[in-house]
Order: C-alpha cells, then sequence, then structure tokens
C-alpha cells in the first residue's frame, strides 16, 4: 500500500509509460539525406528514381547510446526541391522509400516488397547487426514493440509498421505510432 | 546484448522511446505545424515570420502547434496535456535546442525549456481559441508577447494554482531539479507527507490500544 501510495504521488505527472529521450547533439546524430547518385535521380541498386503512385507509411525510430539519431527529410528524393516547415516538397523524381519530413516516417510506394536495408541503401547509411550508421555496437531491433531476433537490415517495411533500431543502449520501444492522413 | 535483450523482454509494456513529430521538427525547424489539419497558409506564415524575428532579436521561441493524438505519433497519452508535452519536448530538444519551446494544443498552452517546464504568466492565461487556426492564432499572439522583452509586466493578479511548474517530466541524464518548477526534493516532501498522513492515524490507534488497562483475570 506504502508503495502505491509512493507511485501515486510521485507519478501524477505523467503517464508512467511516457519519457522522453533527447536527441543527441554530436554530428554523428544528424546525418546527410543521401548518397550524390540519389540526389541526380540515378539507379540505386533495384530501384529507379520515379513519380506518382500511392504509398503507405513505416515509422522507424533510431537510437544510439541512448540518445536520439534523426532521420532527415529528403532521403529518397532527388533534386531540386523545395522546403516548406522542415517538409520537403520535391520538384522532380522520388525513389520508392522516401522521407518528406524528419519525424521518421518513410513513405512506401505501393505494391514495392523493400526492406529496411534497402531503405539505407538508398539513404546511403550503413546498417547491420553491430553498425548502425556511424555508431559501432550491438543493434537490438523492435517491431511493433517486439523484439526482432535477426539482422535488422531484413526487417520488412509493411503497412504501419513500427520499428526501433537501438545501438549502444537498451531504449523500451514503442509498440505503435499514429501516423498522419493519408499514409 | 544478452542484457539488453533481457531488459526487452522484462520490461514489454513500456512505451518510451521517441515518437512525437514535434521533436524531430524542432531540433532544426522554428516551427511545427499540424499532421493532421491544415493551418492557413496566412497565418502559418505570420508564425513563422514572427519566430524568426523572436531569433534575431536574441529572444529564440520554437513553437509546436498540436491539434489532435495523431500530431504526437507515439506519445498520444500526452493530448490534452500540454504542460506534461512541454516537459517532455524540451527534455527531448534539451542538447540540441535548449531555448523556449512553445506547445499550443487545444487544452491550453504550455512554455518549456532548458529540458524542464517553465511558468510563464501570459502563456499559464492564455485562452486557446478554437479550431486549428485558432491554435496558429494564440500562438501568434504569445510569441509575439514573450518575444517583447519591453512589453509591460502583466498584472492581472497571481497565477492560477494549477500551475504548469506542477507537472514534471525528469529528462534522462539530467538533474531533475528545474527552474520554475516542482524540484525531486519537493515531489518527495509530498511522498513523505502523505505518508505521514496514512500513518500517523494508525500509530495512534494503536498507541491508545497499547495504553488501554487490561482486564483482571478472574
Amino acid at each position: 500500500m506504502i508503495g502505491a501510495l509512493l507511485g501515486l504521488v510521485l507519478g501524477l505527472s505523467l503517464p508512467p509509460s511516457v519519457k522522453p529521450w533527447p536527441i543527441g547533439a554530436e554530428p554523428g546524430y544528424r546525418l546527410p539525406t543521401a548518397p550524390a547518385a540519389v540526389l541526380a535521380g540515378r539507379r540505386a541498386g533495384r530501384f529507379r528514381c520515379g513519380s506518382g503512385a500511392r504509398r503507405f507509411g513505416v515509422h522507424v525510430e533510431l537510437f544510439a547510446r541512448r540518445r536520439v539519431v534523426i532521420v532527415p527529410a529528403g532521403i529518397g528524393v532527388a533534386r531540386p526541391w523545395r522546403t516548406s516547415f522542415s517538409r520537403v516538397r520535391p520538384e522532380w523524381c522520388t525513389y520508392p522509400l522516401r522521407t518528406l519530413d524528419p519525424t521518421g516516417v518513410i513513405e512506401v510506394r505501393a505494391g514495392v516488397r523493400a526492406t529496411l536495408g534497402d531503405f539505407f541503401a538508398i539513404w546511403g547509411q550503413p546498417l547491420g547487426p553491430r553498425r548502425l550508421a556511424g555508431f559501432r555496437a550491438p543493434v537490438v531491433a523492435f517491431v511493433g514493440g517486439r523484439l526482432w531476433p535477426g539482422d535488422p537490415r531484413r526487417i520488412p517495411l509493411t503497412p504501419h509498421a513500427q520499428i526501433v533500431l537501438a545501438a549502444g543502449g537498451y531504449v523500451p520501444p514503442h509498440p505503435r505510432y499514429l501516423f498522419p492522413p493519408g499514409l | 546484448m544478452p542484457a539488453i535483450v533481457l531488459a526487452s523482454l522484462a520490461l514489454p509494456g513500456l512505451a518510451r522511446a521517441d515518437a512525437d513529430p514535434a521533436s524531430d521538427t524542432l531540433y532544426v525547424g522554428r516551427v511545427f505545424l499540424p499532421l493532421s489539419a491544415r493551418v492557413s497558409p496566412q497565418l502559418a506564415r505570420q508564425l513563422a515570420a514572427d519566430t524568426l524575428a523572436a531569433e534575431q532579436a536574441g529572444r529564440p521561441v520554437r513553437v509546436a502547434l498540436i491539434a489532435s493524438r495523431t500530431d504526437l505519433g507515439g506519445v498520444p497519452a500526452l493530448f490534452g496535456r500540454p504542460t506534461a508535452y512541454a516537459a517532455f519536448l524540451a527534455a527531448e530538444l534539451q542538447f540540441v535546442y535548449p531555448g523556449r519551446v512553445l506547445i499550443v494544443m487545444p487544452q491550453g498552452a504550455a512554455l518549456g525549456e532548458r529540458g524542464r517546464l517553465a511558468a510563464n504568466p501570459d502563456v499559464v492565461r492564455a485562452k486557446v481559441e478554437p479550431g486549428v487556426d485558432g491554435l496558429a492564432r494564440t500562438a501568434i499572439a504569445l510569441v509575439e508577447k514573450l518575444a517583447d522583452v519591453h512589453a509591460e509586466p502583466s498584472a492581472s493578479g497571481p497565477l492560477p494554482s494549477t500551475t504548469p511548474a506542477q507537472v514534471h517530466v525528469a529528462p534522462t541524464g539530467t538533474t531533475s531539479k528545474r527552474a520554475g518548477g516542482l524540484p525531486a526534493w519537493g515531489s518527495a516532501l509530498i511522498a513523505v507527507g502523505a505518508l505521514a498522513l496514512l500513518l500517523v492515524p494508525g500509530i495512534w490507534v494503536a498507541r491508545r490500544r497499547a495504553g488501554r488497562p487490561t482486564e483482571p483475570a478472574p
């Protein structure tokens, strides 16, 4: 009872399941959007730069040493583009996997079968069981709040998947994400 | 690695990671507009211009307009709790932007700063106008007040009894004392007081029972 009372008193401020994680400040936490070939609209692996088509959303969160790594806007978007309120407005072609804002929402072209490894390839950042972008540490992956036991590159990008990758420290994952309308 | 896996299995129900779109946007941007509804372009431009002017004047304010649960992505539980979300967002941004961050939700407005909640009379008393454009108009008015250091001090009486300072989020890896908020020792004091309220009557009853004369043996 005493424990319950203490918990009640100390926990009045926030739901117990919510805790903030700071965004990393060092350069390794702010990554470029794409390699030169993607910015130029050239073929990237099996993906071509195109336009149109419906898309669905996948949300990915990245952590290194228990700090947030931002997934930038403009991954999979060829230049030129415009930005408005941190959102990228493509003016030419985009790839089947792209980000238009820095919220971690990957827009996947409907009908495309792709994995998280494909997304990192378009982004131009390394990913593996012991590598997350510029960070070298064991990578733990969660999909829908559940531990992903295999190689994080093989995680399929399915509609409304919620993916968390953590390198060098455990971060309790969100099981779900509320996607904006249209995705 | 095994420890991490073990921890993940032990805490399956917690939802803590970073998933609110506003923090990802405000780490470099000055304004987060709702994803769930469209702010009129004129108001959006006005808000952008005001926050730019505030920054150029050396009094930066970043703004998040939250119109619905969707705008909070993975932390929808914070919708309707502007003070809690202001503290949450300030804690997320603390290493990349320690300045002021203004939250406007239909339920109210709140201000965070340096990873903590900040009490400001204008923000606490703000009445949020209805609709998504109302959020923007409220934010514009507050940014203009917050950015103006020459403004007359507010003289409309004391703060309401429920100030944002009563809500606290302990940011990861930081001390828990906050400017203008309830520090950790305050929470502990409340806890001790509550325990005392609970225990004192019990002790009193127990002592009375112990002090009662026993009946003599026949």
